[in-house]
């Protein structure tokens, strides 16, 4: 009976408690008031634009990219203007119009400095660097990385930082200054290990790989290639993925006797350039596969080693 | 000498002067006697002194315009005169009260039906009374001359064919509702035998041929019958009213009317006046130009005139000799051409009939999938008010899940954050 009672008390106490642990929790309080429309509009220009660069649709994505930046400026709100018109500049240069990406960068580099937004506007010297280097501009490149060498010391942003020494060894390495390259490489890595970007980290690993095959180093191009791989496969980065495995087949293409692993990756990378429609690396790379069933004897199939439109590919 | 003067034996003896003045005064007192009479009797006479009065009233909406005196009209004549207006108590439905006077014997024209018109008399506003003759088949008098009795039946049976005399009741069959007696019906047995069979064991009549010097009955509207004219119907009987506005009233609202339409009939009038100036100046500027044209008719009737020569002249005219042969090779190839292109549509249709005839099977089923989707619809045709309405029902269900406190955090919050710049790094090429 007093133990009956005992439990009663306990029970009581408990429920008690928690009512009074969730008695003040239960309000539930009423959602917060919309911003105005025209807000709403924008914001919602941006977020679709966003969604269609996720997915690689580059040309929506411009057309939302400049609503958006439409939209930001109806409202008169220039870093929104800026981000728009980065972001549209991204999405031409994938669409292979470097002259209206670079205007829409430029732009947006003159509203963020006129606004004071630094890290922006590194944002913007980034990305014209990589355009430049695209569009081969090596001058205009060059003295782009030296204008902005000196004042690298007052990013903190260790992500910009990173993407920096990345374009950096980059060029580095395509003036064959490999060792400058490494250095520019290795503090890229730390910067996105700092940033924990686990999407640069596989970039630079991938791009240290490749610094590893210009020194011949095999083994160490073949190492960065595959955690390269292992990490664009945890990102489901399916263009990091299929570079990964063309790396890996150029390494093993090196190794006579490895030939038909690397036949079986190049194939596979050549199918993954293939669906992805990125012709001039699935050229590459059929090149390469060539270049592994020649070195196997297979002539006749070296000639069709482009995947036909019975695997669903396009030519 | 004075008179006085004289022996009595002298007095006696007047002189021819005084006899002279006792026959003029004699004289003048007679004809003044005889004057005052006949005033007297011609005012009598105008006023009705000695005609029998038959008293009436009527009820009007106001009393402007007339006033006790004037006189009372029927068809020109007139035939009495207004005796009082008086206001009636403020919440009666009747405003004024008008009692008039109909003499002898123009009260005969007055029936059951009668009116009494309110009409205008001049243009000053004057308004009099006029009544109406009764107009009625077997129409009732207003009053009567005869002694009215009630009798029994059987005092009523032995009347009959004796004078003139007639029913002075109002009865009806309460089974049938027919009509068996009615005022100044003439007595008959055949009546009273419907009265007796009916149970009625006395009615009312007068005789009609005994006419007395005064008015002993007057006609009662309720009972339909006649009433003995006594002190307590003294009033009168009453004449419905049908009154017209003054004719001033009138002449005012037909002013105000012109008043309200004469800015309309400015404005038709200016528009008119527009008109006929733009026509004017249309008018005129068309003779000008048939003035501009004479010499183009002039042209075009020597056209006609060339153009009626039957050899087709109007052909030559149009169509030289050389370009008429270069008009037929023209023709020709265009002749070869239609066959052509004739024979391309045939090939066309055959193509575009093909095509059909392969669409058709689609369609079919593109037709059979929306009949299926429709005899859905319409085997419940709530189901689409149905589905908005659960989706509306669904949604604000997960809307009050985001608000509470437990499932809130299930939800994310939307972020209204600004984007950010997108920026990847660079990845090598090939080495």
């Amino acid at each position: 009976m007093r133990t009956h009672c005992t439990s009663l008390h306990w029970w009581a106490a408990a429920s008690l408690i928690g009512l009074t642990f969730l008695g003040p929790g239960c309000s539930s309080t009423p959602p917060p008031p919309p911003p105005p429309l025209s807000v709403q509009e924008a914001q919602h220009a941006a977020g679709e634009a966003a969604r269609w660069m996720e997915a690689g649709q580059w040309q929506p994505a411009a057309d939302a990219w400049k609503r958006a930046g439409e939209r930001y400026a109806l409202l008169n709100d220039l870093p929104g203007r800026a981000v728009a018109l980065h972001n549209q500049g991204q999405a031409l240069r994938r669409l292979r119009r470097p002259d209206e990406a670079a205007a829409a960068f430029e732009e947006a580099a003159q509203i963020n400095q006129s606004q004071g937004r630094q890290r922006d506007w590194w944002g913007n010297q980034m990305a014209l660097l990589q355009l430049e280097s695209d569009r081969g501009q090596t001058n205009a490149l060059d003295l782009r990385l030296a204008a902005l060498t000196p004042k690298l010391a007052s990013v903190t942003d260790a992500r910009l930082q990173a993407v920096f020494h990345n374009e950096l060894g980059l060029r580095q390495m395509a003036q064959s200054e490999l060792d400058a390259a490494e250095a520019s490489f290795r503090q890229a890595q730390l910067g996105f290990e700092k940033a924990k970007d686990q999407s640069g980290l596989a970039v630079v690993m991938g791009n240290r790989a490749g610094l590893a095959e210009r020194r011949a180093q095999l083994d160490g191009a073949l190492d960065g290639w595959r955690s390269a791989l292992h990490l664009y496969e945890t990102l489901g980065d399916t263009p990091g993925i299929a570079q990964a495995l063309e790396g890996q087949g150029r390494v093993l293409l090196a190794m006579p006797e490895r030939q038909p692993e690397a036949e079986e990756l190049l194939r596979r990378a050549l199918r993954n350039y293939t669906l992805l429609r990125m012709p001039e690396a699935a050229a590459r790379t059929e090149a390469l596969l060539s270049q592994a069933l020649q070195r196997q004897g297979k002539r006749d199939a070296a000639e069709g080693a482009r995947p036909g439109p019975q695997s669903g590919a396009q030519p | 000498m004075a008179t006085q003067n004289l022996t009595p034996q002298l007095r006696t003896r007047l002189s021819r002067m005084e006899r002279v003045v006792g026959l003029f005064i004699t004289l003048a007192t007679l004809l003044f006697v005889f004057g005052l009479g006949y005033y007297v009797y011609q005012t009598a006479k105008r006023k009705g002194w000695f005609l029998i009065k038959a008293p009436y009233f009527t009820f009007v909406e106001n009393a402007s315009g007339m006033k006790p005196g004037d006189k009372v009209k029927l068809m020109g004549f007139a035939v009495g005169e207004i005796t009082e207006i008086t206001a009636q108590p403020p919440y009666d439905s009747y405003n004024v009260y008008v009692a008039f006077v109909v003499y002898e014997p123009y009260y005969g024209y007055l029936w059951k039906d009668s009116r009494a018109r309110v009409i205008s008399s001049d243009f000053l506003g004057g308004r009099t009374i006029e009544v109406t003759k009764g107009l009625a088949t077997n129409g009732v008098p207003s009053y009567i001359f005869n002694e009215v009795k009630e009798l029994p039946l059987a005092q009523v049976r032995t009347l009959v064919g004796k004078g003139k005399w007639l029913f002075n009741d109002y009865i009806e069959d309460p089974l049938s509702s027919n009509l068996v007696v009615q005022v100044r019906q003439p007595v008959s047995l055949e009546a009273l035998n419907r009265l007796e069979a009916l149970g009625i064991r006395q009615v009312g009549v007068f005789d009609e041929s005994v006419v007395l010097p005064r008015i002993k009955g007057i006609f009662n509207d309720q009972l339909a019958r006649y009433k003995p004219f006594t002190e307590d119907n003294k009033a009168g009987y009453f004449l419905p009213p049908n009154e017209s506005p003054a004719l001033t009233e009138r002449l005012e609202n037909v002013v105000n009317l012109v008043e309200r339409n004469i800015p309309n009939f400015l404005d038709l009038t200016n528009k008119l006046n527009q008109v006929l100036t733009n026509m004017a100046g249309l008018a005129a500027r068309a003779d000008a130009v048939v003035a501009e044209t004479q010499p183009a008719v002039t042209n075009l009737n020597a056209i006609l005139a060339q153009l009626s020569d039957p050899n087709g002249s109007l052909g030559q005219w149009l169509l030289p000799t050389n370009l008429s042969a270069r008009m037929e090779m023209v023709l020709g190839s265009a002749d070869h051409t239609m066959q052509t292109a004739n024979g391309t549509l045939l090939a066309l249709q055959s193509n575009v009939a093909s095509l059909s005839s392969n669409l058709f099977p689609s369609l079919d089923s593109l037709a059979q999938i929306t009949s299926n989707l429709n005899a859905q619809v319409q085997a419940n045709q709530f189901i689409l008010g149905d589905v908005s309405t659960l989706v509306r029902n669904t949604d604000d269900m997960v809307q009050g899940l985001k608000r509470h406190w437990l499932m809130k955090g299930a939800f994310a919050v939307p972020s209204n954050a600004v984007p950010q710049n997108v920026l990847e790094p660079s990845r090598g090429g090939s080495p």
